[in-house]
């Protein structure tokens, strides 16, 4: 019994949870209204990794151990009111009156603090009724007001309260092509540095990368926030498959830290993920274990747009998950590293590992994203993804220089000091990144 | 060394493919003479080099031009070894005792392996396998002697098979394969040929009930053969022939049973839609053909998705024949053909040209919210889930265009049923609206400078002042309107504009190309 909490803030999180959700109920053969799929007598996934993510009731019902946050009741309504409405206890669906309005500060401090005990005291209850919590599962935007503001808020008090356990986070990378407000770079950069000490591990998805694979593999001409959702859900899905089902790799949340993270700060891995493609197309990929391999390797299969090729790797986990032979997986790690200039820092002795989980994804029927008897997941803390940083920094500082939109934050009683605060945090955090990529041992110089 | 015979299938280590197909000697002035000659077509045309001739001699045929090449029997590329599918089965599958890390070392670091040996051990309990993938193994045969075929005792729990890229040459010995899987329910030949020589009528014995996926992409299987298959398997409800160089003849012999609901005939040779062949398929992939037209006018009710990307659509009649006569469609994919690009002729971004592809396509099918609607009629277009508040926009656009422009062919809708719909739903009548035209928003003033003549284009909405300073900047170099005095000349006389700066253009009586002067008010 090692159960994680889900808990979905603001509206990016509650729709990247539902898209979740239903692939998970998908995969352990659950129905919309929480009872087994006919002809199964139990979920599928054993019970041991079924429990981390599902309770059980009395009356046969499975119900998610997952909470929905919200500061506006729109986005919470759709669940209350869509296909998957019975799979949820209504307590775990909560929506205030009055939105962020893209404002860290109203998540943060003015509307956020309103909904906080109400939020702490359901987390409470579902935690108690876990026999040994390992962690929470979050996922929420860095852009939006709720994601940001509320997300840090919760995050800061669960680890008040749960000191010990493990916070991974999912969260989405504010994006030009599908923004909502122009105060993302803000929001990004305060959330970001309230909660560096907090969250454990983060795993980000760049809205921007995602958009591109839907309109390059799976050809979507016109990738709205369903399409990015549900390829979002594939990929946490498959991150968390380890965890739900029994596989071999990272069992544990503490140990996806140990694995992936060798400073605290430095808790960013970039996630890659193949096979992508549409179900047109998919009986034209031979998908074999060597080309999706390859293929992880490949930035366009990145969930966050940078150039691995300009950073240095500190730890690498693939995940295999579906029908594949110890024998292909080698072959493939071999071909793999005989084609890709992969540079690695010298002071890490170890941190490439290679798991399995024996379950094959699952396509939703409604999406584009094809069915792979096969698919792997790469998390690989590279120094590469401090250019996602730089970028946002970037934005950042156009605009604060001309102080402009801060007023908004002030009226909602935030110190302006806690702009240059965060700015300077996120400073030296890229600073860290250039630091732990150098190497331990300086190259000769020429000398004459 | 193997001695292969015609049409057996070969692999190289560099994993290329092929077929032979010549065997024998060249001439005798070949210096190439007496040593044993493979023709082979290549599955990828790259790979060859002619078309099967040497000195104007021609040995073999090829498909697809330039895939063919010669070479010798011992040459160092090609594998000799020939495996049968047990074979590799048990290499692959069963190594409960054979596992060792292999020690791969990235850089300064070890490769570690995680739950190898569990998944070895789950793997080698047979009776575990649901799915077994053996795609690309080099597997020539079913298996030599019943020997071996007791292993299959142990794989009734198999569903799902894949079997691509390997060299099977003919389909008897898959049938030997999968005769012994009774639960199979997906199998994937992918990639490897079956040509007409491989037809054997005794193979229609075979019944299995199970399958209902059947995947026969790259094989260049003729459409006699598929005939045949498809009388094995009465439950088969997907089948795939993309990449098998069908001509719209082929097809007009494809003879589809009631159970198999999806097709994917993707790219081949096609230029016609036929789709009086599918009175039964719910699902058509037909993308990346050449296809141009309807080529009946059958309406077709079954039809629910339809894929036509990639292909040589040039005619909006083409759409709305569509929307005629696939009542039904509830999911199309039609980007890429020529005739959006047509649309999206001049200097648009991407994004100005998907948005105008969306409009059209709205506006000629009948389309629902994918969330609110009944599931019955258009939601899904290039991928993109339709909501109520876009069918609306695109729908009124695409009105309001038809009633600003005269009879471009962009904005007719040529299904009679369709349009009148659409104007009954908004309430319109289908008057080109001449009053638009009219009634502009701007006006055309030549303004007379001391006998010098610009022409300018003026918002009628603007104010005096504003067309002072306009007329100052633009032709006074920017002296103060205060300098000059405008005026022109109505029924005669001469009226000034400028009597009242802040009066507006359009409370004065100007027409098109009507002249105003500059007076300068310091003379």
């Amino acid at each position: 019994m090692r159960e994680v909490i889900s808990i979905n803030v603001g509206q990016a999180g509650c729709q990247i949870g539902n898209a979740c959700w239903e692939l998970y109920s998908q995969e352990h053969g659950i129905r919309p209204d929480g009872f087994l799929q006919e002809g199964l007598t139990r979920p599928k996934g054993g019970e041991e990794g079924f429990s981390t993510f599902f309770s059980e009731t009395g009356s046969g019902k499975y119900v998610p151990r997952a909470l929905y946050v919200d500061l506006e009741p729109n986005v919470i309504d759709e669940v209350r009111t869509g296909i998957y409405k019975d799979l949820f206890h209504p307590e775990q669906l909560i929506a205030g009156k009055e939105d962020a309005a893209n404002n860290y500060a109203r998540g943060h401090y003015t509307i956020g603090r309103e909904i906080l005990d109400d939020v702490l005291d359901r987390v409470r209850r579902m935690a108690d009724q876990c026999d040994g919590l390992q962690g929470f599962l979050f996922t929420h935007s860095l852009g939006g007001g709720t994601g940001s503001g509320f997300g840090s808020l919760l995050l800061e008090q669960l680890s008040i309260d749960y000191g010990k356990k493990s916070k991974l986070e999912f969260a989405v990378y504010p994006a030009p092509q599908v923004s909502t407000s122009v105060v993302e770079p803000y929001n990004t950069v305060l959330t970001t540095h309230t909660t560096l000490e907090h969250a454990d591990c983060t795993f980000m998805v760049d809205n921007e990368a995602i958009y591109d694979m839907c309109r390059r593999n799976l050809d979507i001409s016109r990738p709205n926030f369903d399409s990015l959702n549900s390829l979002i859900a594939q990929v946490v899905s498959s991150v968390t498959a380890s965890l739900r089902f029994d596989g071999s790799l990272n069992v544990d949340l503490n140990e996806f830290q140990t694995n992936l993270v060798p400073y605290p700060r430095i808790h960013f891995p970039l996630v890659s993920y193949a096979p992508v493609f549409s179900k047109a197309r998919a009986s034209h990929e031979s998908n074999s274990v060597a080309e999706i391999t390859a293929a992880c390797f490949e930035p366009g299969n990145q969930m966050v747009k940078c150039d691995p090729r300009t950073g240095k790797y500190m730890a690498t986990c693939l995940l295999y998950r579906g029908d594949v032979v110890t024998r292909d997986v080698q072959n493939a790690v071999a071909q793999a590293k005989a084609k890709k200039t992969v540079q690695l820092v010298d002071w890490c002795p170890t941190g490439f590992k290679i798991g399995i989980c024996y379950q094959p994804p699952t396509a939703i029927a409604s999406t584009e994203l094809a069915a792979a008897s096969r698919a792997v997941c790469m998390l690989s803390n590279t120094t590469a993804i401090a250019e996602a940083w730089r970028r946002i920094d970037r934005k950042f500082d156009l605009m604060y220089s001309k102080r402009a939109f801060v007023h908004w934050y002030v009226g909602e009683g935030m110190e302006e000091g806690e702009f240059t605060e965060a700015r300077e945090d996120l400073a030296a955090l890229e600073r860290d990144y250039i630091e732990v990529g150098t190497d331990s041992f300086p190259e000769e110089e020429e000398e004459y | 060394m193997t001695q292969f015979r015609l049409y057996d299938r070969i692999s190289t280590i560099d994993d290329d493919i092929g077929t032979i197909k010549f065997v024998g000697y060249f001439p005798p002035d070949h210096n190439w003479k007496n040593t044993l000659i493979y023709g082979i077509e290549w599955d990828n045309p790259d790979r060859g080099k002619n078309n099967g001739n040497i000195d104007d001699k021609s040995y073999f045929k090829v498909d697809v031009p330039l895939s063919g090449s010669f070479i010798k029997f011992n040459n160092k590329k090609i594998c000799h070894d020939r495996f049968n599918f047990i074979e590799v089965f048990i290499r692959e599958y069963y190594n409960v005792d054979n596992y060792h890390e292999r020690n791969i070392k990235f850089g300064t670091k070890l490769v570690e392996e995680l739950g190898f040996e569990k998944l070895n051990r789950i793997q080698s309990e047979f009776k575990n396998l649901s799915s077994v993938s053996l795609n690309g193994k080099g597997i020539v045969d079913a298996f030599d002697n019943d020997e071996e075929a007791v292993v299959f005792k142990d794989l009734q729990n198999i569903t799902y098979l894949d079997l691509s890229f390997n060299l099977f040459n003919n389909l008897s010995s898959i049938y030997k394969i999968i005769s012994h899987l009774n639960n199979l329910s997906n199998l994937n030949l992918n990639g490897n040929k079956f040509p007409d020589t491989s037809l054997d009528s005794t193979l229609s014995s075979l019944n299995h009930e199970s399958l209902t996926i059947l995947k026969l992409n790259s094989t260049n299987i003729s459409i006699n053969q598929v005939n045949l298959i498809l009388k094995s398997f009465p439950n088969l409800s997907q089948i795939h022939l993309s990449n098998n160089n069908y001509t719209d003849t082929d097809l007009t012999q494809l003879n589809l049973p009631p159970h198999v609901k999806f097709i994917d005939l993707s790219f081949n040779k096609l230029s016609k839609l036929y789709l009086s062949s599918f009175p039964h398929i719910e699902t058509l992939l037909i993308s990346d053909n050449h296809i141009t037209t309807i080529s009946d006018l059958i309406i077709n009710k079954s039809i629910q998705q339809l894929d036509i990307r990639y292909n040589q659509v040039n005619e909006w009649t083409f759409i709305d024949q569509l929307s005629i006569q696939l009542p039904n469609l509830q999911n199309l994919r039609i980007n890429n053909n020529p005739v959006f690009e047509i649309v999206g002729a001049g200097d648009q971004t991407e994004d100005q040209m998907v948005e105008k592809m969306f409009i059209q396509l709205i506006a000629r099918f009948e389309c629902e919210d994918h969330k609110r609607g009944k599931g019955v009629r258009l939601s899904m277009i290039n991928g993109s889930p339709l909501l109520e508040s876009e069918i609306r926009n695109a729908e009124l656009y695409f009105i309001s265009k038809y009633k600003s422009t005269i009879n471009q062919p962009e904005y007719v809708i040529s299904n009679k049923i369709r349009w009148e719909i659409l104007l009954q739903k908004y309430n319109v009548d289908d008057k080109v609206d001449s009053t638009i035209h009219q009634a502009s928003n701007k006006v055309q003033l030549k303004i007379n400078n001391e006998n010098e003549i610009f022409t300018k284009t003026i918002l009628l909405n603007l104010t005096i002042l504003k067309l002072k300073g306009i007329i100052s900047r633009s032709i006074m170099n920017n002296s103060s309107i205060l300098n000059f005095h405008i005026y022109y000349y109505q029924n005669d006389l001469k009226e000034y504009l400028d009597t009242n700066v802040f009066s507006q253009i359009n409370e004065f009586n100007l027409s098109n190309n009507q002249t105003i002067y500059i007076e300068n008010a310091l003379r």
